[in-house]
């Protein structure tokens, strides 16, 4: 188990302004806000096509993210951005000293048993970003800020999803 | 008016890759500093131990939110070149909810999930197999569902537009509610605080002092927005002339649609007057409008019954010309709401790509008539996803 909350977050509401600029850099300079979902299925479609390429020919959505002005499906600007949040993530977490191999869980579960949930999670939320078109960075959050009605669906009912099922999965957290 | 930078073609794809990287790494970052990266920080927003996950999230949301609304308004950024998606509503409900659910199991989304694997947790990691796993299983089983993914369409895409009320409005109240939430989530978390270790509390003490300095800019920042109303810029405002407001007249008005629509059905009992300048007129009037002169006078067209439509430039007209107007003509005489601003802003160049909530037969209306009348709507045609094929999302 990781005993990371000695080490000192930020205030949240620092870091959400951080986050916020961050966002409002993406639409000033691109045009465009954050994503994670979008970035991962350029990946998936990437290695299913690597893997089989007649096999993706006739799909829609495989071929929706293999075509790309730049001609190869990963250099994308999600596909790129996501590495980058990878790096950011990597680089403050070398700074606070927060770069620890192990699984955040809560004392009375499995280290096993909480990989599996995070898998059954991850998922879920991968094909449900599918329906949504967007996960919580590229719908809850960029959406949120736009003030995109169905963003604010989606987000709303993430919170209701999460607090309905929040019980039954207690003992993994507390 | 120049950005997005992308969208005026500032710099080129490769360029743009270089961005995605920065915005990115920056992304993680603050992330990972807010504490995102750590599932059981994450989860505890769930059991309300921990409400991080809603303070990062809104705070971000009302950062971007007021920067966007007056970066929009003092002209710097075209907010209608940013893409709006349509509003789905029984899939999104249910995405949401099995998200919501997946959220809460797993303890990670996505994007935090890049971070946490990033920082070395092996569940981050799974959690990212699984998420891949889930876009594949939805890659392969889609197109038994595709009508689902489409349906029970609002064709409605800003919240603005939905409930017909001003932008500014629905931002202040997003602050407002965000602003109420914060304190309801610092007095959650301190009474559990205080439950499980009594000796923190001073150190959370220190912090809210910036707090609520940061979250009263918001508030000046939200009731500037709640002012301004409308962050969407007019392309044409020229210069209003000195005059009298022409709603203190109580004349009857008329819409730029329903003038435009006078013109082009060519009904007959009906003038158009320009009130401008002579040497504007001949720049540019709005068809089959004429000026008042020697031979067309105000009794000319009293004793013509027909009905006269008078325009300006904006609302304002001379003072003792529209009180002539009024006392001449007064049950046959229009005013063109808005004037030539509004004719050039509403009907020769109209800003389609607004999400106004407008249906894709009458935004291929009002292109039809900005171009009847000459002019050129302003459409960015990649926006709203069109049809029942399965498209990239926008983020």
């Amino acid at each position: 188990m990781v005993h990371s909350e000695n080490k000192k977050y930020w205030n949240p509401y620092i870091a959400g302004i951080g986050l916020g600029l961050t966002l409002l850099a993406a639409f000033v300079i691109m045009g465009r806000g954050l994503g994670a979902s979008g970035g991962f299925t350029s990946f998936v479609s990437f290695i299913v096509n690597t893997i089989s390429p007649s096999h993706t020919e006739s799909n829609s959505m495989y071929n929706a993210y293999l075509q790309n002005s730049l001609g190869h499906p990963l250099a994308d600007w999600i596909v790129v951005e996501i590495i980058g949040v990878a790096i950011g993530g990597f680089l403050s977490g070398l700074f606070s000293k927060r770069i620890i191999l192990g699984i955040d869980r809560g004392e009375r579960i499995t280290s096993k048993l909480r990989l599996f949930l995070a898998f059954i999670g991850g998922t879920m939320m991968g094909f449900a970003a599918k329906i949504a078109r967007g996960c919580t960075s590229g719908q809850a959050l960029t959406g949120g800020a736009l003030l995109n009605l169905g963003s604010w669906i989606f987000m709303l009912s993430i919170f209701a999803g999460a607090y309905a099922v929040a019980y039954f999965v207690r003992k993994q957290w507390i | 008016m120049i950005a997005p930078f992308f969208e005026f073609d500032l710099f080129g794809q490769e360029v743009s890759l270089l961005i995605a990287l920065v915005i990115g790494i920056s992304f993680g970052f603050f992330l990972e500093k807010g504490g995102l990266g750590n599932s059981k920080k994450l989860a505890g927003q769930f059991y309300f131990t921990d409400l991080t996950v809603f303070k990062v999230m809104f705070s971000a949301i009302v950062t971007a939110m007021l920067g966007l609304f007056t970066l929009s308004w003092i002209g710097f950024l075209d907010l209608s070149l940013i893409e709006y998606n349509n509003t789905y509503v029984i899939p999104y409900l249910l995405a949401g909810l099995i998200f919501g659910a997946g959220f809460v199991i797993g303890g990670l989304c996505p994007g935090t999930a890049c971070v946490s694997s990033a920082t070395g947790r092996i569940d981050g990691m799974v959690l990212l197999a699984g998420v891949f796993f889930g876009i594949f299983i939805f890659g392969e089983t889609f197109e038994n569902f595709n009508e689902f993914l489409f349906s029970s369409a609002l064709n409605k895409f800003s919240i603005p537009a939905y409930l017909n009320i001003s932008f500014g409005l629905i931002v202040f109240l997003v602050v407002i509610f965000a602003l109420i939430g914060f304190g309801c989530a610092q007095r959650i978390e301190n009474k559990f605080l205080i439950k499980s270790n009594p000796n923190k509390k001073e150190g959370y003490r220190s912090q809210s002092k910036i707090n609520i300095w940061l979250g009263s800019i918001a508030f000046v920042f939200a009731f500037l927005a709640l002012i301004a109303d409308n962050p969407y810029k007019s392309a044409y405002s020229f210069d209003e002339r000195e005059g009298i407001p022409i709603e203190e007249l109580k004349l009857q008005t008329i819409s730029t649609h329903e003038l435009a629509q006078i013109i082009r059905t060519k009904k007959k009992d009906f003038a158009i007057v320009d009130l401008r300048p002579n040497n504007e007129y001949k720049q540019y009037h709005i068809p089959t409008s004429v000026q008042l002169s020697d031979s067309l006078t105000l009794i000319d067209l009293k004793n013509s019954d027909n009905r006269v439509v008078f325009y300006n430039q904006g609302y304002k007209t001379e003072e003792s010309l529209a009180h002539r107007i009024r006392d001449e003509l007064k049950s046959q005489s229009y005013f063109l709401e808005g004037g030539m601003n509004a004719w050039f802003n509403e009907i020769l160049f109209p800003n389609l790509n607004i999400p106004r909530g407008l249906s894709e037969e009458e935004i291929d209306k009002a292109a039809k008539k900005s171009r009847y009348f000459g002019g050129k709507p302003k459409f960015k045609s990649t926006g709203i996803s069109k049809g029942k094929k399965y498209l990239r999302e926008g983020c």
